[in-house]
């Protein structure tokens, strides 16, 4: 079973990623549309974080270990994506789901 | 003349006694002033850290959504010069509403900053009087300051108290201290009758017995507020290092004075020129971008380093307590040794 820290550290890790990088992601967009979900997800991964500071997703449940372990592949696929520099759509497309992953883990992890 | 010399003798006498009994206790006076005094300095590094984390708990979603309108500057490509198919424009007129954006920030990050800024100070508030306690140790170990003690330490009691309960309200799950009290003011009413010379022992006895809980009791609530904190003030210094960062990407801010800084700590007293070659422009904006990156990374590790060092001092602190308590030997050094760390991460993570 994962503990709260290593929960709270995947949905820290998924927002902070995803923020340091936003002005290099917007700076490959190649649509005013791949600015937008730039940005979104920039906006739901900060929400993420901050429900999760004072709880720390302390539940133990087979699904929140399944969320947690999702959010891990989640942040995983997306620094293999940075450092492959894979084209601007598939990487927007694996930050939104890490931070979907984030947010599932919020859910499933708060007590 | 004979009426002086008599007080003269008495005082001289009354002294003796006083270090006579206070050593039959156990507790070496001068073993308790060096103990004291370095509790001093490790409450006020302790303060002056809570100082330092005070200053990065600012809220910051309006910054967030000003960040959001300059790093649209993003979409003309740094180093090719060239709009890379999202433009200026088309960025702009597609950004969050702030309306929507906003509300849900604020709710989530300004509960959260507003709960830790209210930590800190109470935290800050509670070194503050430790350190008074200590030094009313110092003085009581010296001379008769027993009133100052029993003062000193209820402050200190109850404003840890204080801090042990607003960290369990705001982090239900957090380990605080349960709620402590003093035994300085039960002793000296205890003692009432008792010669001059065995209240002041007994005093100095409840001191070093309350100074050790409520230096322990501060030390749990270290760890507990370090537990939820360093993870918000790390991401607070992360936001305030890309609003930074958009500055720069917009050319609000010049590169080269940002990149001014980085050139002092490798050469004192050397300028950069104001007007670089301008085909070396995308160049010097990216190397003051990732200088910007470099020290929030420091600022970053400097949070978390300055806590880890905070819990040590007060350990130290704990440690020699009960080295007094068990009158084994003191190692008042640990204590120092622990303090100038703990100054040298503050002022870094204040710098940076």
């Amino acid at each position: 079973m994962s503990t709260s820290d290593e929960r709270f550290e995947e949905v820290k890790t998924n927002y902070v990623n995803a923020l340091l990088s936003e002005r290099d992601d917007i700076s490959r967009a190649t649509s005013a549309g791949d600015v937008s979900k730039i940005q979104v997800n920039v906006a739901q991964a900060a929400v993420a974080f901050y429900e999760t500071a004072a709880d720390r997703l302390s539940a133990q449940s087979a699904s929140a270990e399944q969320a947690y372990k999702a959010a891990v592949t989640a942040n995983e696929a997306v620094v293999r994506a940075r450092q492959t520099a894979m084209a601007i759509a598939q990487l927007i497309g694996l930050l939104t789901q890490a931070t979907n992953a984030a947010n599932s883990l919020v859910k499933q992890a708060t007590v | 003349m004979a009426h002086r010399l008599r007080i003269g003798i008495l005082y001289v006498l009354s002294a003796a006694m006083l270090t006579v009994l206070i050593g039959c206790a156990g507790i070496d006076p001068d073993a308790a002033k060096s103990l004291g005094t370095a509790g001093q300095g490790a409450a006020q590094a302790i303060y002056d850290q809570a100082n330092a984390s005070a200053a990065t708990l600012t809220e910051l979603p309006a910054l967030i959504v000003v960040r959001d309108d300059l790093l649209c500057t993003a979409t003309t490509n740094h180093v090719t010069g060239r709009a890379a198919g999202a433009t200026l424009s088309n960025c702009l007129n597609n950004l969050i509403d702030p309306k929507t954006k906003l509300p849900a920030l604020q709710a989530e990050e300004g509960k959260q900053a507003t709960a830790l800024a209210s930590i800190v100070q109470k935290r800050a508030n509670a070194a503050s009087q430790l350190e008074a306690a200590y030094t009313s140790y110092v003085a009581l170990a010296t001379y008769d300051a027993g009133a100052q003690a029993t003062a000193a330490m209820s402050s200190a009691f109850a404003s840890i108290n204080e801090l042990s309960k607003t960290i369990s309200v705001a982090y239900p799950p957090a380990s605080v201290a349960s709620v402590i009290t003093p035994t300085i003011t039960s002793t000296t009413s205890g003692i009432v009758g008792f010669v001059a010379y065995e209240g002041q022992r007994a005093l100095l006895l409840s001191a070093s017995h309350d100074l050790g809980t409520a230096t322990n009791a501060l030390l749990t609530d270290l760890n507990a507020e370090a537990e939820y904190a360093t993870g918000i003030m790390e991401v607070l210094a992360a936001e305030r290092s890309t609003v930074y960062g958009a500055y720069i990407q917009a050319g609000l801010v010049s590169a080269p004075q940002v990149l001014q800084a980085a050139l002092s700590d490798v050469a004192p007293g050397v300028t950069t020129i104001s007007n670089p070659p301008v085909a070396n422009a995308p160049a010097i904006a990216s190397a003051a971008q990732h200088y910007v990156m470099m020290q929030t990374q420091q600022k970053i590790a400097a949070i978390s380093q300055s806590y880890q060092a905070a819990v040590a001092a007060l350990k130290a602190v704990v440690i020699q307590q009960q080295q007094l308590a068990s009158k084994s030997p003191l190692d008042i050094q640990s204590i120092w040794i622990q303090v100038q760390e703990l100054q040298a991460l503050t002022k870094l993570a204040k710098a940076s």
